[in-house]
């Protein structure tokens, strides 16, 4: 058995291998060596899965892995993909040249930045960066067809940043640039002259085709056809004096197309004259009119038909000359991206392919590769598709997308690219598919099936099929009614999950925690009423990416940062003092009664006058003290301080901290930016912003959000794509809120693209998206799919209107618009495609719990309900507040804590790991109130003080926790990546600072990597790092991670700790070394029995290691099932006062001041 | 920005001064009006609180148009007969005392027009929506900005009778006027176009009509005013018609307790 053989299996789990065994759609493609070769893969049929395995075929085969290059749309998923090789062929699996798109080209320009004709020290320009330079160069544009107004984000319309924000990004994915657009665009008064072309069209309608008679005659409608003649004729000499290029040529072939109405009308007028003049046709005498815009509204006896030819015509050369504003921003923001030498995410593609035009470079970069990869085909847009196309060499492609999830058209993906264009650009092109579904119950995949059905252009028939015991399933879809108000819409999708969480519904099988629900909208605003309904009845929730900003506490702090920015600002002024400093009503009221300034008034009023002047005093201090910091801070480092100086987190929520950290995240992103954005209104406005702009202009906005375990995951259908929770419910399923649109630069991309303006209706190819919207929410849920909605109301026929079909015969084949409009109706859909035995939830599973009844509760003799109990207890608060609670002896008060919880479920839950473990070593209620209570920590200040020097770093700032975090995940993606030297450490650790909002523990954590390189350790060989595990011990799980296993030079495996603390351990006495050997005797085949201990912190470097009999192992194991015991009754009452209460995060209790701290 | 107080501003220094000097010719009243508004422009207006100079510019420009399409029109015959502007008026009325500063107070050749001058008419009270007094009042509906604009017309309509111009059985009429009320944009190669176009409603009709009703509002606000008493009659209501609206709503404990209440 060879050396690497032996690690392999050492890695790989028994049940792992089970489980990941191909099925033989799978395998088939695993085996094929037919290139190139498209795998068109259903939701949840293991498309990753297969493609690894593919090229761990072709590695074990012979292929050298750094010869297979594989392209991934985010970092998460090239680090996966790389994992997932190196747990099945050890060490060789770091080999694979795993990129995201936007990597390989950063990589390549690196390298080829002479021949690119580019500065090598280029930055890449972030989102902040973008929103800078878009604001900057507002100036710039010169403002011929649009108002130059900029809007507060709270404005209904989109202003001229929001505009150019959203242009820049879809004119570059598509290639377009801003030469190209201009020369299409031709010159401004030649754009200005084509609103006075339509409107001379519409005059020749009005003149030739509408008429003052009303009733329809033989005579009259030969007439109105000499009459379209005329307007044909107009119409053809407004054709032959436009130009021959660019846009005159586009707007010639929609004049051929008016042209060629007129005939079409005239047949219909000719064909139907009997009709027309005695029959149910009247109407249609009016229509050429109409369709000319010679009627500001429909006629009567016109029906909707949802648009007009000279209004499509109008709406184009708009869309142009809007464009023509908007080019000359885009060429200012490039002119300044090069200024700045900067590189967009789309530039790096952009200027990658240009890069590889030189068919030298190109014949050395595609030397490198015998193979390429391409993961999520479906969502690349046109200069990923090109890029793709040069890096292949003899056609030996793979790529495995699902057409049927292409849901990023919006953003610029091409669904054509794994379709129709890919057939085109590889002419010997193998299919496969995979359609047996892993995740889902039958119906839920059935009712998936059926929502794309109806797609005309769909490029494959797969349908998604559940195995085993799934596919035999009968139940899995729930529908409820939805009702008429968002609000009870939303307690009817509380009741539900209410219901499930308590294990109180016939329609599921069993009881469901909090973390198996997730809660997928389509659009951020259906996220509201939920949001405060769940918060309302209780329910933990957690807010995936975008929506965190809709958080109360977030919104808060971003009050704080918007009235620094500007004190003049009082909303949020007051707003903070209100929230965060919660001042008395009588105090806010005496700070704004006078006329002047907020802030002046709380300077400069005495103490004394307020109601409760600690408060005020408080609120003034922190304010002034970081309005003083305001202008020598950097952003970053004042939003620290922010939250420091006014321990803001404190007064959160546990819901709205985590939605805090998605802030923290985001502002910590601006340290690595190239410019430092400023700290203004228009600054915090974007924060706010911030998902709308990253929906149009980010890379990054692809990256899946974390998921919650003990929380209702709420997140848009778009964020949720690649994952899966047992329980998925669908709000607001109704035709309104799934309408499909057209986006206003889709016909001028697709122009500009090859296309014609008149090959395609863009609502209806948005209709297409929508639905395959629909079937990744639907393919999310394993068990269970909860469906919210309820018909549209529908307008009414008007017997007396033309039907649709005769307007249809008046139009040529070739106008691609429908008549009538396009429409979803998602709700009638779903109800028609129902089985029979559908359950229908609105009576049962979406009415609230009877809870008013148990009694949980007593109280000064009174026997309470749940809600009574709460409120009791809340009374008594308030009494306390106020100074006029009756002595109450506690003990005597017989409402549980359990009667606070608004569930009818166990809430504290025990959850062991070795930190808990060796927190209940030091104190038993720290234990309580950190590992079972999750209690909220003192606020910093109070009585803290201590505490907060005592873990500094001496370099300032960082703790020596947020040090260590930063280490431990360098090591963990450094072991990911086989990065095995200190500036590869280096650069994998700037960038994980950068996106964790560690920038200030850098250094340190820096300095810790050179330690760990001075180590012997650091030569040894990584089996595995962050390993993680469950153990079972004596009944208790116990679970943790194992920061590496290690094969040292004499074949030796160690377990490895690595510790950024101050002191070193004794490897004796603690329990940590113990349990990682314990657990890898679960994990591993073989035992390890040699564990330690590397000190890369100040107390370092060094590795110490000691070695473990049977005997140590058996003492080992009864030690820590002693400990869990002790852990598993651990309560507030056992406290052990000492030296460690100096950092503890609950100092201000009293049990603090028994250990007589000096 | 508040173009309001450019625009007010030019108005009233336009008629005081058309007061002053007598027998001006139209386009002479026009001129004066144009110079006006540029000096308000220019007083009232900071660059700094626009994101482009192109936005500060077109704000300008809509003023301009703004106040050019007053003098084309009404406001020549406005500044002509105008008796008052900028003035404080006071009303008493069963022990409650009401006052405020009119923006224009007009000699007509039934009486006297008040006008006060807004940006548009959004949320003023029309023929359409006049009802929202009597609904309003009954706690049926919630319109209070509707209301509020005719409790500005009983304070200036009652208050303009104490002014030595008044006569006994003269009309009074109050207009609110959209000096913006149109606004509309056109393309151009020297810059897009605006052109806009002002428009009054009169409203004094409106307040004869729920003269009682009006009265009985002012006088239920006015006492919990006095008594410090600022809890809505319906917190509902409020909330469904008037908070989504409310530029106070970030900052209001009310419509923020809802997000952060732990109570049932």
């Amino acid at each position: 058995m060879s050396e690497q053989k032996v690690s392999t299996e050492a890695v790989g789990s028994e049940e792992e291998s089970e489980e990941m065994t191909p099925r033989p759609d799978q395998q088939t493609i695993i085996d094929s060596d037919d290139y190139p070769m498209r795998v068109l893969a259903g939701a949840g049929t293991g498309k990753t899965f297969t493609m690894v395995r593919k090229i761990e075929r072709l590695i074990e085969d012979g292929t050298p892995p750094d010869r297979i290059l594989a392209l991934t749309f985010t970092n998460n998923a090239a680090d996966s993909m790389r994992e997932k090789l190196v747990e099945k062929l050890g060490s060789r699996g770091h080999d694979i040249e795993a990129y995201t798109y936007h990597a390989i080209c950063h990589e390549l320009l690196q390298e080829f930045a002479y021949h690119a004709d580019l500065d090598p020290r280029y930055d890449i320009a972030t989102e902040a960066d973008q929103f800078a330079i878009v604001y900057d160069v507002l100036d710039e544009m010169p403002y011929r067809f649009t108002k130059p107004e900029v809007f507060d984000p709270d404005g209904y319309g989109k202003g001229a940043a929001q505009r150019l924000l959203g242009f820049i990004p879809a004119m570059k994915r598509s290639g377009i640039t801003p030469e190209k657009l201009e020369t299409y665009l031709g010159e401004p008064a030649d754009l200005l002259e084509l609103d006075e072309l339509i409107e001379r069209i519409e005059a020749a309608a009005d003149e030739h085709v509408k008429v003052s008679w009303h009733k329809p005659t033989h005579d009259r409608l030969d007439e109105m056809c000499e009459g379209l003649g005329a307007l044909k004729e107009a119409i053809a000499t407004e054709r032959q004096s436009l130009e021959t290029d660019g846009l005159a040529v586009d707007v010639r072939s929609f004049c051929s197309e008016l042209e060629a109405t007129c005939d079409q009308l005239a047949t219909l007028l000719t064909d139907r004259a009997d009709e027309i003049v005695d029959g149910d046709l009247k109407p249609a005498f009016k229509l050429p009119a109409y369709l000319f815009g010679a009627y500001s509204s429909p006629p009567k006896g016109i029906p909707k038909v949802g648009f007009t030819l000279t209004g499509k015509l109008q709406s184009f050369i708009g869309n142009c000359q809007v464009a023509s504003d908007l080019t000359a921003g885009y060429a200012a923001y490039e002119r300044r991206l090069d200024e700045e030498t900067l590189l967009d995410f789309n530039d790096l593609v952009i200027r990658a392919n240009a890069l590889l035009d030189d068919e030298d470079v190109r014949e050395w970069v595609t030397s490198q590769w015998d193979y390429v990869f391409c993961d999520e085909y479906q969502d690349t847009d046109t200069v990923q598709f090109e890029l793709v196309q040069q890096l292949v060499t003899d056609d030996r492609l793979f790529v495995v997308g699902d057409d049927d999830q292409a849901i990023y058209e919006w953003r610029g993906a091409n669904i054509e690219n794994i379709g129709s264009r890919l057939s085109a650009a590889f002419a010997d092109l193998t299919d496969e598919t995979l359609e047996e579904n892993f995740r889902s119950r039958q119906p839920i995949l059935d009712l998936a099936n059926d929502a794309l059905e109806h797609l005309d252009s769909r490029g494959s028939t797969k349908e998604l099929e559940a195995i085993g015991e799934k596919r035999d399933a009968t139940k899995g879809v729930v529908t409820i009614d939805g009702a008429e108000e968002p609000e009870d819409e939303a307690q009817q999708i509380t009741n539900a999950i209410t219901r499930l969480l308590a294990g109180e519904s016939e329609l599921a099988e069993k009881e469901y925690d909090a973390g198996d629900v997730a809660i997928l909208v389509r659009k951020n605003k259906h996220a509201q009423p939920i949001i405060r309904s769940l918060e309302r009845a209780g329910v933990p929730y957690e807010l995936a990416g975008d929506l965190a900003d809709e958080s109360i506490g977030v919104q808060t702090v971003l009050a704080y940062l918007k009235a620094l920015a500007d004190p003049g600002d009082e909303i949020s002024l007051n707003r903070v003092l209100t929230m965060r400093y919660r001042l008395h009503d009588a105090d806010i009221a005496r700070l704004n009664a006078t006329e002047e300034p907020l802030l002046e008034e709380l300077q400069s009023t005495p103490a004394e006058r307020f109601r409760e002047p600690e408060r005020v005093e408080a609120a003034r201090d922190d304010f002034m003290q970081l309005l003083d910091l305001r202008d020598t801070y950097s952003l970053t480092r004042l939003y620290r301080e922010l939250k420091d100086v006014t321990s803001m987190e404190w007064f959160l929520s546990e819901q709205e901290r985590r939605d805090l950290a998605q802030l923290d995240e985001l502002i910590a992103s601006f340290d690595d930016g190239a410019i430092e954005p400023e700290l203004s209104r228009e600054f915090v406005d974007f924060l706010r912003l911030h998902g709308e702009i990253t929906e149009s202009a980010a890379a990054s906005s692809e990256d899946q959000p974390e998921t919650e375990d003990s929380a209702v995951d709420i997140m848009t259908i778009h964020k949720s794509k690649g994952l899966d929770f047992p329980v998925v419910v669908l709000p607001q399923l109704t035709a309104g809120e799934w309408s499909p649109n057209e986006r206003t630069y889709d016909t001028l991309e697709h122009a500009l693209s090859g296309g014609s303006v008149l090959d395609t209706d863009f609502a209806r190819r948005d209709e297409h998206e929508t639905r395959r919207v629909f079937h990744v929410a639907l393919t999310r849920a394993e068990e269970l799919s909860i469906l919210v909605g309820a018909s549209g109301e529908g307008s009414e026929d008007d017997d007396e209107n033309l039907p649709d079909s005769v307007i249809e015969a008046g139009l040529p084949e070739s106008i691609p618009w429908e008549v009538g409009g396009v429409e979803f109706p998602i709700w009638e859909m779903i109800q028609s495609c129902l089985p029979d035995n559908f359950d229908d939830g609105t009576e049962t599973l979406a009415t609230p719990m009877d809870t008013d009844g148990v009694v949980t509760g007593m109280h000064d003799g009174d026997t309470l309900a749940r809600g009574p109990a709460r409120k009791r207890v809340l009374s008594l608060a308030r009494s306390l507040l106020d100074g006029d609670l009756d002595a109450v002896d506690p003990t005597t008060v017989g409402i549980p804590v359990e009667a606070l919880d608004p569930l009818d479920t166990p809430t504290l839950r025990r959850r062991h790991s070795y930190t808990s473990m060796d927190t209940l070593s030091t104190c038993g209620r720290k234990h309580y109130l950190d590992h079972v209570l999750w209690a909220f920590e003192d606020p910093t200040g109070v009585n803290a003080g201590e505490r907060t020097t005592a873990v500094e770093s001496s370099s300032g700032g960082a703790s020596v926790r947020e040090i260590g975090v930063l280490f431990h995940e360098t090591a963990e993606r450094a072991a990911i990546r086989g990065a095995a030297s200190p500036a590869e450490w280096i650069e994998i650790a700037s960038q994980l600072a950068a996106t964790r909002g560690l920038n200030h523990a850098l250094d340190d954590a820096v300095d810790c990597i050179d330690r760990y390189f001075e180590c012997e350790a650091s030569q040894w060989e990584v089996i595995t790092a962050e390993r993680e595990f469950t153990l079972e011990l004596d009944g208790f799980a116990v679970t943790g991670v194992i920061d590496a296993v290690c094969r040292t030079p004499t074949n030796k495996l160690v377990i490895l700790d690595y510790k950024a603390t101050t002191k070193k351990r004794s490897l004796d006495e603690d329990l940590q070394l113990p349990l990682y050997v314990l657990a890898c005797e679960e994990l591993f085949d073989e035992p390890i029995r040699e564990a330690g201990y590397a000190y890369v912190g100040e107390v370092g470097p060094a590795v110490e290691t000691r070695s473990f009999t049977d005997e140590d192992v058996e003492t080992s194991k009864a030690r820590v099932v002693e400990q869990l015991r002790a852990a598993n009754t651990s309560s507030f009452e056992e406290y052990t006062p000492g030296e460690h209460c100096k950092w503890c995060p609950h100092r201000s209790l009293p049990c603090a001041e028994e250990a007589e701290l000096d | 920005m508040d173009r309001g107080l450019a625009l007010h501003g030019a108005i009233e220094d336009t008629c005081e001064t058309v007061r002053e000097e007598s027998a001006l010719t139209d386009e002479e009243i026009r001129e004066i009006a144009s110079d006006a508004i540029d000096a308000r422009w220019d007083e009232h207006s900071d660059r700094d609180e626009y994101a482009s100079e192109a936005h500060y510019r077109y704000d300008r420009q809509q003023c301009l148009a703004a106040i050019e399409d007053y003098f084309d029109g009404d406001g020549l015959e406005h500044a002509r007969n105008s008796i008052a502007t900028e003035a404080w008026l006071e009303c008493e009325r069963e022990g409650v005392a009401l006052h405020g500063r009119v923006d224009n107070v007009v000699k007509t050749e039934e009486g006297i027009r008040i006008i006060d001058y807004k940006s548009n008419l959004k949320g003023i009270i029309s023929g359409y929506s006049k009802d929202a007094v009597v609904t309003h009042l009954a706690g049926e509906d919630h319109n209070p900005r509707r209301v509020k604009s005719m409790f500005q017309a009983a304070t200036y309509i009652e208050g303009v009778k104490d002014l030595p111009e008044y006569e006994a059985g003269m009309d009074v009429e109050f207009t609110y006027y959209g000096l913006l009320y149109d606004t509309e944009t056109k393309g151009s190669v020297d810059g897009i176009q605006v052109s806009v176009r002002g428009k009054g409603r009169d409203v004094g009709w409106i307040y004869e009509a729920y003269y009682d009703e009006i009265w009985e509002l002012i006088g239920e606000y006015y006492d919990a005013i006095e008594a410090g008493d600022y809890e809505p009659d319906s917190v509902a209501l409020q909330k469904e018609h008037a908070c989504e609206d409310c530029t106070f709503r970030a900052m209001c404990p009310d419509y923020l307790a809802g997000g952060v209440s732990v109570d049932e």
